[in-house]
């Protein structure tokens, strides 16, 4: 057989979990584990073998599936992802009937994605990739307290967001006059020869639009921090660190390097990397302002979503490998910091910062080490994973310009100092005396936690050998003329802001109030931490108020119109008839008179 | 028996056939809902039969000469009209056995089973016949099925509605009929093979052209001439979902691509015009559809939006967008009838339409639920439904034939689309939670029930089989006399 | 053989008035409806055609394909009116008897019009329906219907005055009142101005007796204040033979040259807009009726004005549709008189679930006047609508077809009015109307739908009639 098995096995389990009558549970985590297992053996035995499955229906609309080094690459790292986050989610969640559901929309959108990876034919393409949204609904729907407005939240959203994704891919099968993904590419290219008509610049912002979406950059973010608080942690990790990051580096790879050829700083690459850093800067800074552990991680991931545009827009080949080594990193180190979050909210019951009494050093010690690794990667300190990409963004930041890089070292001083805030809150505030109770999670739950934070450190130390495989994937080679110099450079800069936030955080220690030293009256200053408690500062409402009040405007003309037809014409039509009544009043002289008219003209016609 | 007669039939058992319900209906309830039901099979079964052989490029038609006059009564069959008529029977059918349930609590049912086999078997007569006085006739009888159907109800303001439609609707037709008659006068006959053989051009087919789209617009209720269809929520539910969402309008629709895609190619100027009137009837109906507050005129204002979609298709002309528009006709037959006759479950539960006295809903009826929330996203548009590739395939069409403009309007019409079926599910099913003391349960084997789950189900079944129907649509489309290719 | 009908009136009035022994009303009606019904099938009759007894006091009776649809219709609502006679209380029993002399005195008069051949015995025909006409308004003495009487016996005198010296002018200029001779004196000197005068003064007359718009005075009165079957018999079919039919006549004398095409145009479809507009909101049903006929008799005379011979085959099978199907809206309007004893439309409303045949009729009726498909009325209207269309007078055909929107706007007023909405209380009592006006609606309403659903048929028919 061949890859399309990772298509149908994975949604017939899925399907199959919803069917059964609930008092299968047991049975149904057995197959909710094994189904995770075998996407991962398939994803493995498949690796790289260039498989074209053609026309599954012999039409216009053939069913291509190509596997592509990047696409096996994504497929097998997205089945660990997966696998390592279902034995999670098993261990973490309570079995009820919400849960069952949980679990068959993940295994859906498992299918749904590796849709989207292998299938090389730009209707199926969009077909998985539209697909998702139905899985995403309902496992934010399967979360606590009221999810269901969240869930709405992110379907309009992704719904809209693919309609334009949707606008793009049409743009380029036109320009490309085929539909399918891989032939399309080499005609493309010739095609589109860096020309910026208005054809290809609709087409490339639509697609942007679509992948940044998915990313969730800026305006599109509004539903994940509400998801974070809503959903269960294993949506987290599975839907918006692995599925969202890797389908949106995935399409960002596809445009800058087989759809569109576009010159390094030009006007386009410029534009793109202004809207990633904005996007960075901003949710870095809300991320920094958080109260709830969960939603700072799901702002940072945000913030780290414009790192990865900023790289992938500078259209240099070190940028598109440092965004893949990125969200590689990202990946690994954020859900590794989501699973701690899980255990917190397992045994403390929240994750929010004035509930937890903090000091849970002593009580949860093996979480505290996860913490440690999984944060440290978060940082950036080096010789830990996310250092070597953020390193190599910097330098493709810099090779456009410096104020790129400026924009970068500030979010990574933010990111710095947000993680060293609540590693201190969470583990060093010492007042809880219950210190000596042992709440650590289960070993079923802490064993994941633990793969992503040593894998965090072994990548770290080892990291050739990721490099290695990465540009290998992507059939780039980079540029030997790796001048040291500049790398020295900026590992130098990057230790320096790390030494300004350890000496931020040494201040804000002695004062014993909020951890953020600094940086606190710099929020408040710029007003930030107001920023995102009110409502109608979020896009989505923004957005819905506007298309309210604009259809409120059109009812009232379809009412005027409606009045029209019902009232205006029936009157004039009554008046008329009113006036030819009056004048028939019945007495002869007024008849008489008429056939004499009636004479006159028709002597006057003869 | 030759595949003519068994046109013939098609169009002749409902129309004719029709009149003995009543008679049934005296003698008893069963036989009369049985009759029905069989009339309503044996034009399916036929059609299936001459889908092979119209398939099979056997030609098809019946053809009576009228002595004196030059008005012929042709019925001819090509795989777009058995293609349009066994979408429309396959939903009149479900339909008819919703309201085998749904119409026993009210009177004058005879009248109302009468009518609506008279309104299938019209239905049938315009799609087939490939003559203009024909189409009009049967387009005068449809108007007429129409106007007694949304007048089922007595009240004195439902009547004065069923008016304004049949008013409407009349006046519309009659202008069609103008054009027709201008046509007829240029080409020499009204038999459309002899129209478009002699292909026409020049400023006075404009003329009629613009008389005509008059006409179809105002069956198909676009934008000026649209505010009957939203009136027409009074009816009963099986009425709005075989007029409003999977037969009356898709005849206008019909006729549009029957006439200037086939027929008469029209001039580009016309092509803009009507660009642009059917993206202001989209876009408004849509924006409108977003603050109605009544569920059926909700429903009612996207059947306007969606059939924009379609007119979209036609006039774009190109394979592709033609394709589209031709399945679009199928699935939003399917999934629209399927949310009005949820929309009739609800009526007939909690006995009211407006919105804000629903929400919370879910947990008293879930399956009509999970079946409205089908139907629901094959008219958004999203994937696992049908009806992702057929909105897919017109837009893209569009922007095949080089219309950008329009395929963006479209593209954010779309998107209001999701917006406002969101919105409208979330209002009846999920929003506060109200208590409906007096709700009996929900049963599966309710014939209601059944039909918006099958509805549902056929829309999630059909992406399965896209092929072949992508097969289909591409054999109608190579007749096609736009810029085909 | 086309004589005895209508020689046989003559004597049926006779044999009854000789009061040989007692004859009271009920076998005088029932004599009357036979003769209806024979006329009805003697017409189908093989040798119909062939010319017995002709050579009567010298003057050339002949019968061809316009005057066997005008002996159809004749007899058609004839049956409906003497139905209607029998079934209403309102007319006491020694009227009835006078109704039924007055009414087999008409059909004589009626047929007679039908087979002459020249234009002074078409005068004396039409003097001799107008006389019967006048009585029959005026039967059950009210007020109302004496004025009406009165009104229309002042105008069709007019009329007769103007006919009268028209005749004199062509006999005396012509010879002979024959048609043909006073053809071949039109086609020498048709253009002095004298002849000019005498058409238009004959024409005048005929339209005055047709109801055409500007002369149409007299009908809405008489139509609404004439006693039930009266209405029925006026409305159905009098008008229409002593006024339009006779057009037809003329057609063959005159040389048809443009401008009286004009007159015709101009006049039809003034009526036909004026009166539609005006039967709008019209409270009383009757004379709205009367203003839905004029406009309908507009639409006949338009179909003459295009002059062509498909015109006239139009014109023709639409009079004889509208005869149908407005003697079934009268016959309703005297079944609602009889039950609700009031014409005025505001205080009736939801008679529908009481009298069921009644409304139904109704509804096939209205729709066949406004030329709703399935019905005979389309088929005229398109046949008119074509004949416009193909003889050159285009916007007249735009005309015709934008003013059947009027017709249906106010039948769709008087059904919503009457027939729909919920019913009074005090009218939950009444039942469906009395057997013979229900005979009568139905057999109209049959006829109606039979002509609409197998019109082929109907077309080969006419074709042959009119030996195409």
């Amino acid at each position: 057989m061949n890859i399309i098995l990772s298509i149908i096995i994975p949604s017939a389990a899925g399907v199959l979990i919803y069917l059964l009558p609930s008092k299968f549970n047991k049975t149904k985590n057995v197959l909710f584990l094994a189904a995770a297992a075998l996407n991962f053996l398939i994803a493995v035995v498949f690796y790289g073998k260039i498989i074209c499955i053609c026309d599954a229906s012999a039409y216009l609309v053939n069913l291509f599936f190509r596997n592509y080094e990047l696409n096996s690459f994504m497929a097998v790292f997205l089945a660990a992802v997966t696998l390592i986050t279902s034995i999670y989610a098993v261990a973490f969640m309570k079995q009820n009937k919400k849960t069952q559901v949980f679990y068959g929309s993940m295994l859906l959108a498992l299918s749904c994605v590796n849709g989207v990876l292998f299938s090389d034919n730009f209707i199926f393409f969009l077909f998985f990739w539209e697909a998702l949204m139905i899985p995403m609904f309902l496992m934010i729907a399967s979360g606590e307290n009221k999810p269901v407005p969240t869930a709405i939240k992110a379907f309009t959203i992704s719904a809209v967001a693919d309609l334009c994704l949707m606008f793009g891919v049409m743009l380029v099968c036109v320009a490309g006059d085929s539909f399918s993904i891989s032939k399309g590419i080499c005609e493309l290219k010739a095609v589109v020869p860096g020309t910026y008509g208005l054809f290809t610049t609709t087409a490339f912002i639509m697609l942007f639009i679509g992948a940044a979406a998915k990313l969730g950059a800026m305006p599109f973010h509004s539903w994940i921090p509400e998801a974070s608080a809503k959903a269960p942690v294993a949506f987290m990790v599975f839907m918006v660190t692995a599925v969202e990051k890797i389908l949106g580096i995935y399409l960002l790879i596809r445009i800058t390097n087989d759809f569109f050829i576009i010159e390094q700083s030009s006007f386009i690459s410029v534009s793109a990397m202004t809207f990633g850093i904005i996007t960075a800067l901003v949710a870095n800074a809300l991320a920094m302002v958080q109260t709830d552990f969960k939603k700072m991680l799901s702002y940072a991931s945000i913030g780290q979503a414009g790192f990865m545009i900023v790289a992938v827009s500078t259209m240099s080949v070190i940028g598109t490998v440092a965004a893949l080594i990125h969200m590689h990193a990202h990946v690994i180190y954020k859900s590794g910091l989501f699973f701690v979050s899980g255990n917190i909210e397992k045994a403390e019951g929240s994750t929010d910062m004035n509930v937890i009494k903090g000091g849970l050093r002593k009580s949860m010690p093996y979480t505290f080490v996860a913490f440690l690794l999984s944060g440290a990667a978060f940082a950036g300190v080096p010789f830990f994973y996310a250092f070597y990409s953020k390193e190599m963004i910097y330098e493709s930041a810099l090779s456009v310009h410096w104020i790129f890089y400026a924009g970068l070292l500030i979010c990574s001083l933010i990111a710095i100092i947000t993680i060293i805030n609540w590693g201190a809150r969470l583990f060093f505030n010492g007042q809880n005396n219950s210190a000596f109770e042992d709440k650590e999670a289960s070993t079923w739950m802490f064993i994941p936690t633990i793969i992503f934070a040593l894998a965090c450190a072994l990548l770290g130390l080892f990291h050739q050998v990721p490099l290695k495989i990465i540009s290998v994937v992507l059939n780039l080679n980079l540029p030997e003329t790796h001048s040291n110099v500049l790398t020295v450079i900026l590992i130098l800069i990057s230790l320096i802001l790390f030494i300004l936030a350890v000496l931020n955080f040494i201040k804000a220690y002695k004062k014993k109030t909020d951890y953020l030293g600094y940086a606190l009256p710099a929020a408040k200053f710029l007003k930030i931490d107001k920023l995102n408690l009110n409502e109608n500062l979020d896009p989505y409402n923004i957005f819905i108020s506007f298309i309210k009040r604009l259809s409120k405007v059109l009812f009232v003309a379809d009412k005027a119109l409606n009045y029209f037809y019902d009232l205006v014409i029936p009157a004039g039509i009554g008046e008329m008839a009113r006036s030819t009544r009056k004048a028939h009043n019945g007495n002869m002289s007024v008849y008489l008179l008429w056939v004499l008219i009636g004479i006159v003209c028709i002597f006057i016609i003869f | 028996m030759s595949y003519d007669i068994m046109l013939l039939l098609v169009v002749a058992i409902p129309v004719l056939f029709s009149a003995l319900i009543p008679l049934f209906g005296k003698v008893s309830v069963f036989i009369r809902n049985f009759f029905a039901l069989v009339l309503m099979l044996i034009p399916f079964l036929l059609l299936i039969i001459i889908f092979q052989a119209v398939q099979a490029g056997i030609p098809v038609d019946f053809v009576y000469e009228f002595p004196i006059l030059e008005i012929n009564f042709i019925l001819q069959a090509d795989i777009f009209s058995v293609f349009v008529a066994m979408a429309s029977v396959l939903v009149s059918i479900v339909v008819l056995i919703y309201s085998f349930e749904y119409i026993k609590s009210y009177d004058n049912q005879n009248e109302y089973f009468f009518i609506v086999l008279l309104f299938v078997g019209s239905m049938m007569g315009i799609v087939f016949s490939a003559n203009l006085i024909f189409i009009y006739f049967f387009w005068e009888m449809t108007a007429l099925a129409s106007w007694r159907l949304i007048g089922y109800f007595r009240e004195k303001e439902y009547v004065r509605r069923a008016n304004k439609t049949f008013i409407m609707t009349a006046a519309g037709a009659l202008c069609m009929l103008i054009g027709f008659l201008m046509i007829a006068e240029q080409a020499g006959s009204f038999d459309l093979d002899v129209i478009s053989a002699a292909n026409l051009q020049g400023s006075a087919v404009n003329l009629a052209i613009i008389l005509i789209i008059l006409g179809i617009f105002s069956k198909s209720a676009t934008f000026p001439l649209h505010s009957w269809l939203a009136d027409a929520g009074i009816a009963p539910s099986p009425v709005t979902a075989l007029l409003h969402a999977a037969v009356l309008v898709k005849i206008g629709v019909y006729v549009y691509a029957r006439l200037f895609n086939f027929t008469i190619v029209p001039s580009e100027e016309i092509r803009i015009v009507l660009f642009s009137i059917v993206s202001v009837s989209a876009f408004l109906s849509g924006a409108v559809a977003f603050v109605e507050k009544d569920i059926k005129r909700v429903i009612a204002f996207s059947t306007i939006s969606q059939i924009a979609f379609i007119f979209l298709g036609f006039i774009s002309g190109g394979k592709f967008a033609f394709v589209g528009a031709m399945l679009f006709i199928l699935m939003h037959g399917l999934a629209k009838a399927g949310l009005f006759l949820s929309a009739g479950i609800i009526e007939h539960k909690i006995h009211t339409k407006q919105l804000d006295m629903m929400g919370g809903l879910f947990r008293y009826m879930p399956i009509t639920a999970f079946a409205f929330a089908g139907c629901a996203l094959s008219v958004m548009g999203i994937p696992p439904f049908a009806g992702f590739f057929s909105k897919f395939l017109v837009i893209f069409g569009t922007v095949y034939d080089q219309n950008i403009i329009a395929a963006l309007i479209f593209i954010i019409c779309a998107g209001l689309t999701v917006l406002y079926t969101v919105r409208l599910f979330w209002k009846v099913f999920l929003g506060s939670q109200k208590k409906y003391p007096n709700i009996e349960k929900e049963n599966w084997n309710s014939p209601m029930v059944l039909s918006v789950v099958s509805l549902a189900f056929l829309s999630l079944i059909l992406t399965f089989s896209f092929g072949y129907l992508f097969y289909i649509a591409n054999l109608a489309a190579q007749t096609i006399k736009g810029q085909g290719f | 053989m086309f004589l005895l009908l209508v020689l046989i009136p003559l004597f049926l009035v006779l044999l009854l008035n000789l009061n040989l022994y007692k004859v009271n009303y009920k076998i005088a009606v029932l004599i009357a409806g036979l003769f209806s019904l024979f006329q009805m099938f003697f017409i189908f009759s093989p040798n119909f055609f062939s010319t017995g007894l002709v050579d009567l006091l010298s003057l050339r009776f002949e019968c061809d394909g316009i005057s066997w649809i005008m002996l159809f219709s004749i007899a058609i609502v004839s049956f409906a009116a003497i139905c209607v006679l029998y079934a209403s209380e309102t007319i006491a029993s020694g009227k009835k008897f006078h109704f039924v002399n007055l009414v087999l005195l008409a059909l004589a008069g009626m047929n007679g019009l039908v087979f002459v051949r020249d234009i002074f015995s078409i005068y004396v025909f039409i003097e001799i329906i107008a006389a019967t006409s006048y009585v029959l308004i005026a039967l059950d003495k009210t007020k109302k219907s004496l004025e009406a009487s009165f009104k229309y016996l002042v105008i069709s005198s007019v009329a007769t005055v103007m006919m009268l010296s028209a005749v004199a002018i062509l006999f005396m200029a012509a010879g002979s009142t024959d048609f043909i001779k006073v053809a071949q004196m039109y086609k020498e000197y048709g253009a002095n101005p004298l002849i000019v005068v005498a058409s238009v003064f004959f024409i005048v007359g005929l339209f005055i007796k047709g109801g055409v718009m500007p002369f149409h005075g007299w009908l809405p009165d008489a139509y609404s204040a004439s006693p039930n079957p009266t209405s029925v018999f006026l409305a159905g079919i009098v008008t229409k033979t002593t006024g339009i039919y006779t057009l037809v006549r003329l057609y063959a004398i005159f040389d048809f040259n443009y401008s009286m095409q004009l007159v015709f145009l101009v006049f039809g479809s003034l009526s036909i807009v004026i009166a539609a507009i005006g039967a709008i909101n019209q409270d009383n049903f009757k004379r709205m009726l009367a203003y839905s006929s004029i406009s309908q008799v507009g639409y006949i005379v338009l179909a003459f004005g295009s002059g062509t011979i498909l015109g006239v085959f139009a014109g023709m099978f639409h009079l004889f549709n509208h005869s149908v199907f407005k003697s079934l809206l009268f016959v309703n309007a005297s079944a609602l008189e009889s039950r609700v004893n009031t014409n005025q439309i505001h205080n009736m409303s939801g008679l529908a679930s009481r009298m069921p045949v009644t409304s139904t009729t109704s509804v096939i009726a209205f729709l066949s006047t406004a030329g709703i498909p399935p019905l005979a009325g389309f088929w005229s209207k398109l046949l008119i609508v074509l004949a416009l269309w193909f003889s050159g007078n285009k916007e007249f055909a735009v005309l015709a077809l934008l003013a059947s929107i009027f017709t249906l706007t106010y039948f769709l007023i008087m059904q919503k009015k009457i027939f729909f909405g919920q019913l009074k209380e005090k009218f939950n009592t009444i039942k469906e109307a009395r057997f013979t006006i229900r005979l009568a609606s139905l057999f109209l309403c049959a006829i109606t739908i039979l002509t609409g659903l197998f019109f082929p048929i109907i077309l080969n028919f006419m074709a042959f009639l009119f030996s195409f």
